[in-house]
């Protein structure tokens, strides 16, 4: 009995492994079709790929090169507010040394007094304040010497703080500065103090170096310097440019789309049904999350539902009734399926086939659809109104698809497709206008035009890129 | 041989082609009795050449044939197992020795005895196959088709009962 058994074996493998038959003669067509398919959406697929990491990349330079130059705008505004308040340190701290000479000074001399009656002489406070840097240079007394020497090296600080300064408030700081020395001239009449011409040296020497440092800025600077009314004037720009606003939108519309059949291939082998279905009708609810980013450029992320409902006519050659080939509606791939078998995989109550053959029947298909866009998008004003044109990538899945064939009576198909293509991507291109309130709810008006790089029908016989257009109005939030 | 491996490596038409002429007669004769009819083979054929265009990058071995072999079994078994999932594979209780028609000559070529295989109960004919002309043991057979050792053993012991009738009632000495 064994042997029997292993002889059996033996038999049918011999007979395996010498064993060929002949292919079918378009085994090749349809395997050369299915490869050139997956080389299309290959390439689909890198050239979707390169397309938004180049938009990417292009982003990402376009944004943080401009915050870049904007910080650099910013930065001399930074040091000017550090700089001025490193001078106020720095005259009281001079006023404070000057008050201790002030203390040690017993006598005035002569030569002070001098100094003192040509400072009154003298109305420009800085040629006054040149002149008593030349005096300062040659010491007359050992006191004075000290307090000479020591305010040396408290102006050596603010000198070199001041070089630095760039901004044209230390103008206004300096005027101000002015007019303490004209006091100090005024009370040094009465009090005839070295003291306080010292104190006034310090204040001059200061204005002095403030306004040739800033000078001396103005020109390394120029055409573009900060500090010019240009680059004011353009740092206030940039600042305006780069205030981003934010928008919630949602839409709802109306449109059309192309035809999406994805009618049974009912099948003897290779004939096919024959279906024809008008242009769909497209219901749309979307919402949308957009930021205004530069003056013109806005960035929009969004959530869409569709769906595309399409009609039209099915029909069944007379002589090919015998196989439904259900790889059309995807999900199994077992292949030739018998007619009676529609009844358990889609939920027919009734049918007859033979009542469908040679005869027009309906086919209504409805596919459900979220998709998600991203968008770049161009914008501008027009007398109140603001138009903004976009385009994008949109990534779309199927979440529901229903068919019908036939009438209510005696369905032919009546029932929920699942397919194996689910997820689509497609271009977007799209316009919006609406009023141009900068806050708060306002109306407008969108469309849009996705044409899809792959198709959602299930076979290559049913190979249509659908393309979906709306229109409708749409209700924005501007924060 | 190594020039169209080569091309296919590289997606060239040609390569795949050539390489269809060269193993498609085979393969579908292969296809022919993992399945019980020619449209489900074709299919088997179709799925199976693709598989083999997208992952020949693997191939490293040294016998091409049996790789691609390989290939062929693993999506025939693929869909048993769809198939058992979708319960389709219901016809083994109600399968009788008369279910098998009649063999008209007498003097059976490779052609009737794949036949007579191509008859057999889905299960019956997965594990007679795999064990038969495969060479698996019992226990990768189970695994593969998801089912018990027992039941392969059962399953093989069935197909072998049917086979040797078929072949007894054809007169045929298999000795």
């Amino acid at each position: 009995m064994m042997k029997d058994k292993k002889n059996i074996d033996d038999i049918f493998r011999n007979a395996s492994i010498a064993y060929s038959a002949a292919t079918p003669s378009n085994a090749w067509e349809k395997i050369d079709a299915a490869l050139k398919t997956k080389r299309r959406r290959r390439l689909i697929f890198w050239i979707s790929f390169s397309s938004f990491s180049l938009f990417l990349i292009l982003f990402s330079i376009f944004i943080f090169s401009d915050f870049d130059y904007q910080i650099k705008s910013l930065m001399p505004n930074n040091s000017k507010v550090q700089l001025i308040e490193k001078q106020k340190y720095n005259s009281r701290k001079a006023v404070d040394s000057s008050t201790t000479t002030l203390q040690n000074f017993e006598k005035p001399s002569s030569e002070n007094s001098l100094t003192i009656s040509k400072i009154n002489q003298n109305s420009n406070p800085i040629s006054k304040a040149k002149k008593l840097s030349k005096k300062l240079e040659i010491p007359s007394e050992p006191n004075y010497n000290v307090s000479k020497n020591k305010n040396q090296s408290e102006l050596q600080e603010p000198t070199s703080i001041s070089s630095k300064s760039i901004q044209n408030n230390n103008i206004i700081e300096s005027h101000r500065l002015k007019l303490n020395i004209e006091n100090a001239e005024i009370n040094s009449k009465v009090l005839v103090s070295p003291a306080e011409l010292v104190k006034a040296d310090i204040l001059l020497s200061k204005i002095e170096d403030s306004i040739i440092s800033t000078t001396k800025i103005d020109d390394n600077l120029q055409p573009n310097s900060a500090l010019s009314r240009d680059s004011i004037a353009k740092t206030n720009k940039l600042k305006d440019r780069f205030i981003p606003e934010f928008v919630i939108s949602s839409n709802i519309a109306f449109g059309f789309t192309s035809k999406i059949s994805q009618a049974p291939k009912l099948t003897e082998f290779t004939s096919t049904s024959t279906t024809n279905e008008k242009y769909g009708k497209v219901p749309v609810f979307g919402l949308n999350i957009g930021i205004y980013f530069t003056k013109n450029l806005s960035l929009s992320l969004g959530i869409q539902h569709f769906n595309l409902i399409t009609n039209g006519e099915f029909q069944i050659p007379q002589n090919n009734v015998r196989y439904v080939n259900v790889d059309n509606f995807g999900y199994t791939t077992a292949g030739i399926y018998s007619v009676q078998n529609i009844e358990t995989l889609y939920n027919t109550r009734s049918y007859n086939p033979v009542d469908y053959l040679s005869k027009l029947s309906k086919i209504t298909q409805s596919i459900s659809m979220i998709e998600i866009p991203i968008s770049l998008g161009y914008h501008w004003n027009l007398n109140n109104w603001k138009f903004n044109a976009t385009t994008g990538f949109s990534f779309g899945k199927i979440v529901d698809n229903q068919i019908k064939i036939g009438d209510e009576k005696s369905w032919l198909l009546n029932g929920k497709l699942k397919s194996i293509k689910t997820s689509i991507s497609g271009i977007n291109f799209g316009g919006e206008v609406f009023f141009a309130r900068k806050k708060g709810l306002n109306l407008g008006i969108k469309s849009d035009l996705i044409m899809y790089l792959n198709s959602v029908s299930m076979s290559s016989d049913f190979s249509h890129k659908p393309f979906i257009f709306y229109i409708g109005p749409q209700l924005n939030y501007w924060f | 041989m190594e020039d169209i491996i080569a091309g296919c490596k590289k997606k060239k038409a040609w390569a795949q082609a050539e390489l269809f002429e060269m193993f498609s007669d085979k393969m579908f004769g292969t296809c022919l009795y993992y399945t019980d009819n020619k449209e489900d083979a074709e299919d088997l054929l179709h799925d199976g050449f693709l598989k083999i265009f997208d992952n020949i990058g693997n191939y490293s071995q040294d016998k091409f044939e049996a790789w691609m072999r390989k290939i062929f079994i693993n999506i025939a078994l693929m869909r048993f197992r769809r198939m058992k999932l979708a319960k389709e594979i219901d016809e083994i209780n109600s399968f009788t020795l008369s279910s098998i028609p009649f063999v008209e000559n007498t003097e059976m070529q490779a052609n009737d005895l794949i036949a007579l295989i191509m008859k057999l109960p889905t299960q019956y004919r997965m594990v007679f196959n795999l064990y038969a002309i495969e060479g698996y043991k019992h226990r990768e057979i189970a695994d593969m088709l998801g089912i018990n050792e027992g039941t392969s053993k059962s399953n093989l012991s069935r197909a072998r009962q049917i086979l040797q009738s078929q072949l007894l009632v054809q007169e045929i000495d298999f000795k």
